[in-house]
């Protein structure tokens, strides 16, 4: 199937959304579903295969590009969007039906950068993405969202400036924009010009990774964005912005320095991450930190580059798309129910609706990595692949983890806490809350406790990481 | 039957239980039990089979190993009869949820799963399954266990991790993680390493045993746990910490990897500086259990003191003390369970938890009291108890070492015991009924029936340890290490022989002659506690009279000024906060520009750095 | 020559950035700064005499030093974006406005905002 149809049907149906009013929300809802089906038929396949867009053959026109990694995201990425939207149906959002159009448009935006081979329409589906971004970012309903998704704005129009500079550096000095051409000639460059190019985007495209110190917009965005909005923020975006990375940073320019760098910041990432998510009162900031903590951890993974590293970075993705689905949703919800999702209002809450406490907790647990969750064995790769690396990776990794145990424990605990204090009735879960939960919870047991011959594909991804960091990237 | 499908099959009643006690409670409590019975006889009758699978790849190559040896059968025979029992006294339990029940299912897989793994990996991830089921189950009940259980998550998460990163530089140094082929590998493994692997073990054999230094959580969270669920909690699982330190010991024999260390009194520096860490376990957890007020609290520290008996004897290693070691884990398993369970009986009919709010019930609940007494009498090391004969086999290694500080630590710990046995026994059962427990009733029958199992199962092996030596002989056998001589009644060691049989008898006699003084005697009057002169007082609260009420006040002050060894998880947690404060204020201003600003500086040291 | 004019301009741009407190002044500065780099492209494809690079009758070798059109095709979608976000900054300036009374940072008060 073409997945031309994943950026343009959607595409299609936001601009069609601005005129239809009220019917802009039923697009919403056939645009996500087209595209969980559509992606579900890429996934069955498997090789590198490029898609040719508007008759130029590349490295002359744009492509788009199929591999095995890509696959892979395509499907959790549309997937965990749809199970996004209906996890939080029952939040009614101001301008509702304005608002899916930015929805739509980040789900074009997000496939489009899972799929380009081109490094400058990659900068474009990077700004689509983003403008959603700021829209979902200002979606809240205090008017510090507002102020937040300003925040987000300044430091995200930097770090596309950046971003195109960079393209700019390695356009002047190879002649080509497609990614594949791009890596095959970045060789012969020199170095410094290349270490310049490199970080210029790494500046860029870390801003959209979280990665410290260019991440200081996440904490407030995520925990004053709307739930759909944060929710979508947190679990989609970092598979796609993650994608966009290890394509232009470790595929096509591929400097050593720069990884080693990526390390040191990936695992600073992860310490600064967890030790403030330790300190957080809010849930939803809470959880902000966390995702930091978690992208520094894939981004130290990537920087590390092999075969181990890059399973357990995809391992991680995902394991933290379906998590931070599960958690934002319920964070939400629970924010609703309790007024506020301060420490103090939410206790108990769980105790009177169990189904929180099932969804919270299989979030949480998947997230920390316990036994019989996808988290379990996607840090048990981390831990094997930083070890062949360097015996103090995996010390600093584990003792954050312990940091992240406990604050996490003590959220699940907070929730199931005896507390006279919100007896007054039961706060019942939304439908959708409950089946895209449960849902979810199927998926990360499931990745959890099936044998390691079920994961193929995670295996896949690191043999194509070798082969494409070695030679050059598919989709000529 | 296939070994892992025995897991299977564990881990799928979960979630059928969990649905099936939505609709009734009974019926899966009922289920529960069974499940857990037929696991317990299923394991027990592996008895003398030597087999091993390996199914279910976790990660490239690596494949959970589960199998049958002595060690394995040993420790599984004695966590599932624990969690069994514990299963059958929950039927009557009054605060029932599914959610319990599903979280039971899981701990009893992965203890399961931990003492029937034949490698490291297989061990850590049921040992963590079981942990965090467990986590969530000790603060369903009670208000209080919210800040307590944190301690458990902390400390577990230090045990775990530091595990998990041996178990990977394990995997990494000589490519396998089974204990026997890592046993082969570390004789020839670099010093750097074998220190690096051992200390790693030992922080989480220590904090789950719950041993000093990472013996903080056991007071809370032992006190505040579900009552049903404290004696699978102490009785079970903080054994599965014996099981790898024996692994560490005896399996990969420490004494012999670490012979080019100094060794002091006959052992390695190593395991020298373990037998102090359990020495002084022993005396933290006495002291502690003696002021303790709380009845749980106080089986919570006696529960530390005697892990500090395993980890001294395992540390010290030889015949008696390896032997006298794993004797201890069966017997402080049957004693901490019954004690648990006994108390839990009198919480269930009574419903408090301190001990001066109770007393006299040992008319009310005389087979509870039973079970209690025989159980302290076990932990406090007296003959004719099955406490005795592993304590004593201690001594003897200790003797045999020359060791005097650690034998004082020893000894202080039996006498400390009988103090703080001696509290809950008279506050809880003699003494004088408190008006408000006229009716109360003896445990239902479900309960009863498990406890009179743990004591005669201690009785049994009181009147006859060498029964339960034969078999630890046979797993000191498996592992290469010597055996004890036994015959029928006798054990016989170092500085003499135990005649089980003929001490039991001698006991008996005395008892009988105690019996017949007693009923010669003038009969005892009932008095009422409120009958009391007080020097022109009136009398209200019947508490302060209570005879445990600051029992040890003396004591208790002798040791106010000790130093406290439980905070500085909490000053830990303080100083993590305040780095975060200080690391928001550096990167997460509130202002834009602050973020700017730490990026193009990062930008800039980044490319003069790399240059 | 024009190429370090328009690392200036961005440096300007991120001066502005840190020094400024007023929220318009901001976005001014963000343009600023994407006007550099915009100067940044399109002087990457100039080539000294180059010609006009359209195919025409009149022009039909392709040995002939052309500008490089690809620079200003990129400007072009560049400068759209630019407007899109400058646009939808504006509008959350006026959000801002509106729930705190102000457009200058530091007059932003809230809870931990």
């Amino acid at each position: 199937m073409n997945p031309t149809w994943l950026i343009a049907l959607p595409l299609g149906f936001a601009f069609l959304g601005i005129f239809a009013g009220k019917f802009s929300k039923a697009f919403l809802w056939i645009a996500s579903l087209a595209n969980a089906i559509i992606s579900l038929f890429i996934f069955n396949g498997n090789g590198v295969t490029s898609y040719i867009i508007g008759g130029w053959i590349p490295p002359y026109g744009i492509n788009l590009v199929v591999n095995d990694m890509t696959r892979v995201f395509l499907l959790a990425v549309n997937l965990i969007f749809l199970l996004a939207l209906v996890a939080t149906s029952a939040e009614i959002l101001k301008k509702d039906e304005k608002m899916s159009v930015a929805f739509m448009l980040s789900l074009a935006a997000i496939n489009g950068i899972l799929l380009t081979g081109d490094l400058f329409n990659l900068f474009v589906f990077l700004e689509i993405s983003a403008i959603s971004a700021y829209i979902m970012a200002a979606s809240g309903k205090e008017a510090i969202s507002k102020f937040a998704a300003l925040k987000y704005l300044i430091l995200g129009s930097i770090a596309s400036s950046f971003y195109l500079l960079g393209v700019i550096v390695v356009y002047a000095s190879t002649g080509t924009l497609n990614m594949a051409d791009a890596a095959a000639k970045v060789t012969s460059l020199n170095p410094n010009v290349l270490l310049a190019a490199g970080l210029l985007m790494v500046v860029g495209l870390g801003v959209e990774t979280k990665l410290f110190p260019f991440n200081g917009w996440a904490p407030d965005v995520y925990a004053n964005a709307s739930g759909r909005g944060s929710t979508i923020l947190a679990s989609v975006f970092p598979i796609a912005m993650i994608s966009a990375f290890i394509r232009v940073i470790t595929f096509v320019i591929n400097s050593g320095k720069l990884n080693e760098l990526i390390i040191v910041l990936g695992i600073t990432t992860a310490i600064i991450g967890e030790v403030l998510a330790f300190s957080q009162k809010r849930m939803k900031k809470m959880l902000a930190y966390s995702s930091i903590a978690q992208a520094g951890v894939i981004l130290m993974l990537i920087g590390i580059g092999s075969s181990k590293a890059y399973i357990g970075a995809s391992m991680l993705l995902l394991n933290n798309g379906f998590g931070k689905l599960l958690l934002f949703s319920v964070a939400s919800q629970i924010a609703l129910v309790a007024g506020s999702d301060h420490f103090e209002n939410v206790t108990g809450v769980g105790r009177k609706s169990p189904l929180f406490t099932l969804l919270f907790g299989a979030g949480a647990l998947t997230i920390v990595g316990m036994p019989l969750f996808f988290g379990f064995r996607s840090k048990l790769y981390v831990i094997s692949a930083t070890m062949d690396k360097s015996l103090w990776i995996p010390a600093v990794i584990l003792i954050t983890a312990a940091i992240e145990v406990t604050y996490y424990f003590r959220w699940i605990f907070n929730l199931v806490k005896a507390d006279a204090k919100l007896s007054e009735k039961r706060s019942p879960v939304p439908f959708g809350l409950a089946l895209a939960g449960l849902l979810a919870v199927l998926v990360v047991i499931a990745f959890g406790i099936v044998p390691e011959a079920n994961l193929d594909f995670f295996n896949r991804i690191g043999d194509l990481s070798i082969q494409l960091s070695k030679t050059l990237m598919g989709g000529m | 039957m296939d070994l892992s499908m025995i897991i299977l099959i564990s881990l799928i009643a979960a979630p059928i239980l969990y649905f099936l006690a939505k609709f009734s409670h009974k019926i899966a409590y009922i289920l529960f039990s069974f499940i857990q019975v037929f696991l317990f006889v299923f394991i027990l009758l592996q008895k003398g089979i030597i087999n091993t699978v390996s199914s279910f790849e976790i990660m490239d190559g690596l494949k959970l190993n589960f199998g049958f040896t002595p060690i394995n059968w040993y420790f599984g025979s004695i966590i599932m009869l624990i969690i069994s029992m514990s299963a059958i006294f929950m039927i009557s339990i009054k605060k029932k949820s599914p959610a319990k029940l599903l979280l039971l299912s899981l701990v009893s897989t992965g203890a399961i799963g931990a003492t029937l793994s034949m490698d490291f990996l297989t061990l850590v991830i049921f040992w963590e399954l079981s942990t965090w089921s467990s986590l969530i189950l000790i603060v369903l009940d009670k208000e209080k266990s919210f800040r307590e259980a944190i301690k458990y998550v902390s400390v577990s998460a230090i045990g775990t991790y530091s595990m998990l990163y041996a178990v990977f530089y394990i995997l990494k140094s000589f490519g396998t993680v089974n204990y026997l082929e890592v046993a082969d590998k570390m004789k020839v493994a670099p010093e750097s390493s074998k220190i690096l692997i051992f200390v790693l073990f030992g922080i989480m054999a220590l904090a789950k045993a719950g041993s000093f230094p990472l013996h903080i959580w056991l007071r809370g969270s032992h006190s505040t746990a579900p009552d049903e669920f404290s004696p699978i909690l102490s009785g079970a699982l903080t054994k599965i910490g014996a099981y790898l330190l024996f692994i560490m010991v005896a399996v990969i024999p420490s004494s012999s990897i670490f012979s080019w260390l100094p060794s002091i009194g006959g052992i390695t520096l190593v395991n020298y500086v373990l037998a102090w860490l359990g020495g002084i376990s022993i005396v933290v957890g006495t002291v502690m259990a003696i002021r303790m007020e709380d009845v749980k609290e106080l089986i919570a520290f006696s529960t530390v003191s005697n892990s500090g008996y395993i980890v001294l004897a395992m540390a010290l290693g030889g015949t008696y003390g390896t032997i006298g070691g794993l004797m201890h884990v069966l017997n402080h398993a049957l004693a901490s369970a019954a004690m648990f369970m006994s108390m839990a009986a009198v919480i269930h009919r009574t419903g408090t938890t301190k001990m001066r709010e109770m007393g006299g019930l040992i008319t009310k609940m005389p087979i509870t009291f039973a079970a209690y007494l025989v159980a302290i009498i076990s932990v406090a090391g007296i003959p004719p108890m099955s406490g005795f004969a592993s304590k004593w086999l201690i001594y003897q290694q200790l003797v045999k070492n020359g060791l005097p500080f650690l034998a004082f630590a020893a000894f202080f710990g039996s006498v400390g015991s009988f103090m703080y046995v001696f509290k809950p026994l008279t506050g809880v059962f003699l003494g004088q009924l408190k008006p408000e427990h006229k009716n109360v009733k003896e445990a239902p029958f479900t309960m009863i029936l498990p406890m009179s199992i743990l004591t005669l199962l201690t009785i049994f092996w009181g009147i006859l340890p060498s029964n339960a030596i034969s078999f630890i002989n046979k797993i000191v056998h498996y592992t290469g290490g010597k055996e004890i001589q036994l015959t029928f009644s006798r054990i016989i060691a170092l500085t003499g022989q135990w005649d089980s049989v003929l001490v039991t008898m001698a006991f008996f006699v005395g008892f009988i002659i105690a019996f017949i003084i007693f009923l010669m005697g003038k009969k005892a009057r009932q008095v009422d506690l409120m009958d009391t002169y007080t020097g022109g007082e009136f009398l209200y609260t019947a508490e302060l009279y209570h005879f445990v009420y600051k029992m040890y006040r003396p004591f208790d002050r002798m040791f106010e000024k000790w130093p406290s060894m439980e905070n500085w998880l909490t000053s830990l947690s303080y100083k993590i906060k305040e780095l975060g404060a200080l690391l928001k204020t550096l990167f997460y201003p509130k202002y834009p520009q602050g973020y700017v600003a730490v990026s193009m500086l990062t930008l800039l040291v980044a490319f003069w750095w790399l240059r | 020559m024009i190429q370090y004019f328009s690392i200036m301009l961005i440096a300007i741009g991120i001066y502005g950035l840190l020094s400024q407190k007023n929220l318009v002044k901001l976005i001014v500065s963000l343009n600023i700064m994407e006007l550099g780099v915009n100067i940044f492209i399109i002087s990457i494809g100039y080539v000294a005499d180059g010609k006009v690079p359209i195919l025409s009758p009149i022009v039909n070798k392709s040995s002939m030093n052309f500008v490089d059109p690809l620079p200003q095709a990129l400007v072009l979608t560049a400068i759209v974006i630019g407007v899109g976000v400058t646009a939808l900054a504006l509008s959350l300036v006026l959000k801002v406005k509106e729930s705190y009374g102000t457009i200058e940072l530091d007059e932003i008060r809230g809870d931990n905002a």
